[in-house]
């Protein structure tokens, strides 16, 4: 984008050409970064469905005064030749074409359309509702994958919102993971779950850059853009040829003496994304924990960090896991009540994709600002049902 | 006025739910379809009015592409990774 960016710098600038981006991220506050690092100020609309219907990016198009698009853009600086100085006519039947509405051909409904369009300008405030309009309209049409996507990108945005429920992360894979099974060719589709999906699966790493444009916007004085949704370690993660299984190491309640969650001071949520290449039987699981909000819980960072275990009385026979322990890096701050996620890979036997695997959580956390602070354990099961 | 790609005129007449709906049911049945996409690889067909397209803005705007109309633009998909 920075070529981009770069090379149309001067048409911007005398009028000539408006350039407009459209991404299709799950998380418009990323790009809100990498513009604000890029010095990017021309707008970038954001579509988490693809409505668009792009297989692929990225990929640009030249589009005349008259709104006819003019040529497939491989060359910006070609442009300057071919689109920028050359007057184009008006189309011959531009007339007619005025007169006719776009006729909805698709299969995407009107109902479809208002659950998307209120998820994109309502927020949360038709998130129940449109989730529930449009997992339903899935499971009336269930040869629609264009439907199942949506319906993950809704799910995954109600798991990043207020309002999220344990469970929302997982079925937005799965839906994801369903509308690749029917079109494996919509690769807009397949990076979705490649993003929070093991190493082995990437093309590439997908927010390497996140740290070193914090860095440089510090450095110009600049505050960056907060990410609503923090990284998690698959999306910083480089790509890999091969699995990286960690040591057994030592589980840090071996015994069960720590007191259970009883109180339920925290929601924990797990969810798998599976190699999509079909090449390994490969898995991220990912955990998530909330702090209860009702009861104003937050997380006590000045004793010893939230920690994950993997494989509690061991991995099942012939899994391999990139890490057992996993610790998180908890905040400088005393204490704090965000969203915490720690994720690791697991490579399990051929021919035996699914099984059950057991972990638990260890946590401080405090009830209210002046209430007691506890140490914590929860347990948790994941079945892993394969790809 | 000008093409289907650039109806201002239905911005301002008929309601964000009917524009959307319609510019979007356009591109996404492009897509189920088939056509344009054969040409690009992507829904934009070369020598087409661009359907119109309304979304918010990663900044929490919104713009609809026929706000554009008169303009040379160079519109690109991309993502930040």
């Amino acid at each position: 984008m920075p070529v981009w960016h770069r090379e149309t710098a001067a048409w911007r600038k005398s009028g000539d050409v408006q350039l407009i981006g459209i991404t299709q991220e799950q998380h418009p506050d990323r790009c809100r970064l990498f513009a604000q690092w890029q010095g990017i100020d021309w707008p970038i609309l954001w579509d988490p469905f693809n409505l668009t219907g792009s297989v692929a990016v990225p990929f640009g198009v030249a589009i005349d005064e008259h709104g006819v698009v003019r040529e497939a853009v491989r060359d910006v600086g070609r442009l300057a030749e071919t689109f920028v100085g050359k007057r184009f006519d008006p189309p011959a039947d531009a007339e007619r074409a005025d007169l006719f509405a776009p006729e909805p051909r698709g299969s995407l409904t009107p109902e479809h359309f208002r659950a998307l369009e209120a998820l994109l300008w309502k927020g949360e405030a038709a998130m129940n509702d449109s989730i529930g309009a449009l997992e339903r309209l899935a499971a009336e049409r269930k040869s629609d994958p264009a439907l199942l996507f949506h319906a993950g990108v809704a799910r995954r945005m109600r798991s990043d919102s207020t309002l999220a429920r344990s469970g929302d992360f997982q079925a937005a894979i799965d839906h994801w993971a369903g509308a690749r099974r029917i079109d494996p060719n919509q690769y807009i589709w397949r990076r979705r779950i490649q993003q929070y999906g093991p190493r082995l699966d990437k093309p590439y790493p997908f927010y390497t850059w996140v740290q070193q444009a914090r860095e440089e916007l510090r450095a110009r004085g600049e505050t960056p853009v907060p990410l609503r949704a923090e990284l998690t370690g698959s999306e910083l993660a480089g790509a890999r040829r091969g699995f990286d299984a960690a040591s057994d190491g030592e589980a840090p309640d071996p015994d069960g003496k720590i007191h259970r969650d009883a109180e339920q001071l925290v929601a924990l949520e797990t969810a798998v994304a599976w190699d999509t290449s079909g090449k390994s039987a490969t898995a991220t699981l990912h955990v998530t924990l909330r702090p209860n909000a009702l009861r104003d819980v937050h997380w006590t960072n000045d004793v010893e960090p939230l920690c994950v275990w993997i494989g509690d009385g061991g991995l099942p026979e012939g899994w391999k896991a990139s890490r057992r322990l996993l610790v998180h890096a908890d905040p400088a701050a005393e204490t704090s009540a965000e969203v915490r996620h720690l994720d690791l890979e697991l490579q399990l036997p051929d021919g035996a994709p699914a099984g059950r695997l057991s972990g638990y959580a260890l946590y401080y956390v405090c009830e209210g600002a002046t209430g007691e602070c506890v140490f914590r354990r929860q347990d948790f099961t994941v079945e892993l049902g394969g790809s | 006025m000008g093409p289907r790609a650039f109806r201002a005129s239905l911005g301002s007449m008929f309601a964000p739910s009917v524009l959307v709906s319609a510019g979007l049911a356009a591109l996404c049945a492009a897509v189920l379809a088939g056509s344009g996409s054969a040409q690009l690889g992507n829904p934009w067909a070369i020598g087409e009015p661009l359907p119109d397209l309304r979304l918010p803005t990663i900044d929490g705007d919104t713009l609809a592409l026929s706000d554009l109309r008169g303009k040379k633009v160079i519109l690109i998909e991309f993502a930040s990774w």
